[in-house]
């Protein structure tokens, strides 16, 4: 029975508890207070083609480059990713040029973490590549020079 | 073709398949492992283990024309279906089937939004619509009407509110069955039906008086199995001018009892919209010496938990309450709660929030021009879609156990005791239930809280102490009176047995239903803990 307390961070636990229940009270610690990286959202340049509304629509809600919600620094998926990487590679995907379509596709059909899979049915092959070019684009226009 | 469906040969689902294709088109029907993969439930406790539910195809319809005709394939081979909208019911079984084997039938495609009145105040939509289509369809349109829509924004209006789950505005809102208003469905037998006005050839009322004449069976399709809803109707929130927030504290532990009290008054007559209550002690329980008081075998008494109160110099309790409507009355209906829960309860202390018209603009939006620390999710509160609630989703995800108790601060202490002490065997609950645990007020008249322990794919042995826990829950639960309000297709069973009363004559009456409509379980058997014959044990 011990295990789940060593495997599940309380940390994590409260702030499911804590962020479900609503109020972490006057004075008390915010789930956000652990979260790493930089607070201010980067510069992004999007890309005029067809996967901008793709990502826009599907992806971005976790993954764009803006702050969270309620004072969270990141997005979910964002932050996620930022926590990863350590700064070696952004956490915005936006800023990425090294994601292709079958990359994309490898993390969308199969899920990883907290991520779900998506369905053909939502999101389809063609539409992952649209995002796919889309990101490089991005990212390629977004590069600080 | 990993699974086969019930009672069905690799040659017959072959020939199911072809016909399938034959009615939607061939890039419409998958059965891959590969394919697959996505209809499984990511959060699930028993992945990979014997108890997973497997689907055996997915097959996505354009209209209901179509999905009539793959109801009448499926009724030739007998075939069960399991209808998803959006298919993101995370913590409830995610897309995945009752039963191994179903076809999941992806009504993701069907995405129109069919009508939204803004001076009549509805919404009329097909399943596929998430709600950040509907939100992005009323800005697109400058409609003047809030939606009330759940933390995650890629749900349904029509998958959402056929779980029964709930928002986060105004007590009729929030509760998102209870304001749909107006369905058509695709019966077992491929017939379509309409409910309520909808029955009447040439009713323009049909988002407006859900009940038309003669019995009212819409309650059958939530978390019931008898058809499949094709489209389905909503009652909208005309968007308010003005919004503002308050918080209210209390310095002693039994203050929550009248503190509730009040605010029940205030929701009832419509005052305010989502209280949300909380414990500014949680903040303590990282402190082993109190977390072993909050988790005491019998729970603490409310002396003790007061001096540990005024020790950390905290309130033992806080309220956050919101208000909608003209700016004139959002203030003067704080002044209200305020004067009367500060005359009451002596110590108690009220903190200006937040004011602005709405919409609101992206800073306040973002929640950061409140005064104080809320326990207010801004997004949800104000209706606008969102996924920022993802970050608190640890691992692969959660399944999630919340009993509905009644609306009082004696309840909530109770249900604190007893399932911190049922539980003692799990650790990890004493997280979730404590002489801090706060009631959640989502549904418009009732409490509940939340177990939701985290679950890890590569961890089968986590995960099988999480299964015992929620099983354990249940039974805990149903034995002071308090049921889950929704679950998982594993916990299906386990919850809807202790809906027990009169030796079960409830599940017998679903029963008979289900017998006569669906003998041979083509929609979703198992749902809600309801069998066919073909299927009873
Ligand atoms: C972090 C987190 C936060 C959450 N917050 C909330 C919240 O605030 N409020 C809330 O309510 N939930 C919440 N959930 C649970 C869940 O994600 C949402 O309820 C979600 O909206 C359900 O998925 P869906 O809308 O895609 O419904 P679907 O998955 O499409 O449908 C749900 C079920 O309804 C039935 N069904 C669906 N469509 C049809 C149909 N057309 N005909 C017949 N039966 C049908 C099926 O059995 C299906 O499994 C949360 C989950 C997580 C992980």
């Amino acid at each position: 029975m011990r295990r789940i307390m060593l495997l599940v961070p309380p940390l994590a636990v409260a702030s499911l508890a804590v962020a479900i229940f609503g109020a972490e009270g006057v004075g008390g610690q915010t789930a956000q207070a652990a979260v790493p990286g930089p607070a201010a959202a980067p510069h992004v340049v999007k890309a005029d083609l067809p996967g901008r509304a793709i990502f826009e629509q599907n992806c971005a809600p976790c993954h764009g480059a803006g702050p969270g919600d309620d004072g969270a620094p990141m997005l979910p998926g964002t932050m996620t990713l930022e926590r990863r990487y350590q700064g070696e590679i952004p956490g915005a995907l936006e800023l990425r040029d090294d994601l292709d379509g079958d990359t994309l596709r490898l993390f969308v059909r199969n899920g990883i973490g907290a991520m779900p899979m998506f369905r053909k049915s939502e999101l389809s092959d063609a539409d992952v590549d649209a995002v796919a070019a889309y990101l490089k684009a991005t990212a390629e226009a977004s590069a600080v020079k | 073709m990993a699974v086969l469906p019930p009672d069905l040969d690799a040659a017959n689902f072959a020939r199911f398949l072809e016909e399938l294709r034959g009615a939607v088109g061939a890039d419409w029907v998958w059965s891959s492992e590969d394919d697959l993969g996505p209809y499984r439930d990511s959060f699930s406790p028993v992945w990979n283990q014997a108890e997973e539910r497997h689907a055996s195809a997915a097959v996505a319809p354009a209209d209901v024309e179509q999905v009539q005709a793959i109801v009448r394939i499926a009724g030739r081979y007998k075939v069960p279906l399991f209808p998803i909208s959006t298919g993101k019911n995370f913590g409830y079984g995610g897309p995945s089937p009752n039963v191994t084997g179903s076809v999941v039938l992806d009504l993701k495609r069907m995405n129109r939004v069919l009508e939204v009145d803004d001076k009549r105040h509805f919404a009329l939509v097909e399943p596929g619509v998430s709600y950040f289509d509907l939100y992005r369809h009323i800005k697109d349109k400058g409609l003047k009407v809030m939606i009330d829509c759940p933390d995650p924004g890629w749900g349904s209006p029509i998958g959402n509110s056929l779980e029964r789950g709930i928002g986060y505005t105004m007590p009729q809102f929030r509760d998102h069955f209870g304001a749909s208003c107006g369905m058509e469905v695709v019966l077992p037998n491929g017939e379509v039906m309409r409910t309520g006005m909808g029955a009447l050839p040439g009713s323009q009322s049909w988002q407006e008086y859900k009940y038309g004449f003669g019995p009212d069976p819409s309650g059958l399709f939530a978390q019931g199995n008898f058809g499949i809803v094709t489209k389905m109707g909503f009652r909208l929130m005309p968007l308010p001018e003005y919004y503002r927030t308050g918080l209210i504290t209390v310095p002693r532990r039994r203050d929550f009892v009248k503190l509730v009290e009040h605010v029940n008054y205030l929701s009832d007559s419509s005052l305010i919209g989502e209280a949300v209550y909380g414990s500014p002690l949680a903040a303590l329980m990282g402190d082993k010496a109190f977390y072993a008081l909050a988790t005491r075998q019998g729970g603490p008494s409310d002396a003790e938990m007061d001096a540990a109160a005024s020790k950390a110099g905290l309130p033992s309790w806080q309220v956050d309450l919101q208000f909608f409507g003209p700016e004139a009355a959002t203030r003067e209906n704080w002044e209200y709660a305020k004067q009367r829960i500060l005359a009451d309860i002596p110590g108690a202390k009220a903190i200006d929030g937040d004011h602005f018209p709405l919409p609101a603009t992206e800073e306040q939006l973002l929640n950061t021009t409140q005064p104080y620390k809320t326990g207010i999710r801004r997004y949800g509160a104000l209706g606008v879609p969102s996924l920022g609630i993802w970050r608190i989703v640890s691992g692969n995800g959660h399944v999630g156990f919340f009993p509905v108790l009644p609306r009082s601060g004696e309840a909530v202490f109770e249900m604190q005791r007893a399932m911190c002490d049922g539980l003692r065997e799990f650790p990890l609950a004493g997280r979730f239930f404590n002489a801090t645990t706060a009631p959640l007020y989502w549904h418009s008249y009732a409490f509940q809280m939340v177990f939701a322990p985290s679950v890890k794919h590569d961890d089968p042995a986590l995960n099988a102490e999480v299964h015992a826990a929620m099983k354990k829950a249940v039974a805990v639960a149903a034995e002071h009176g308090w049921g889950d309000y929704r679950a998982a297709p594993i916990y299906q069973d386990d919850v809807a047995d202790t809906y027990s009363f009169n030796n079960h004559a409830l599940r017998r009456f679903h029963e008979q239903l289900k017998d006569a409509i669906d003998p041979d379980g083509i929609v979703a058997p198992g749902r809600g803990g309801i069998w066919p014959r073909r299927f009873r044990k």
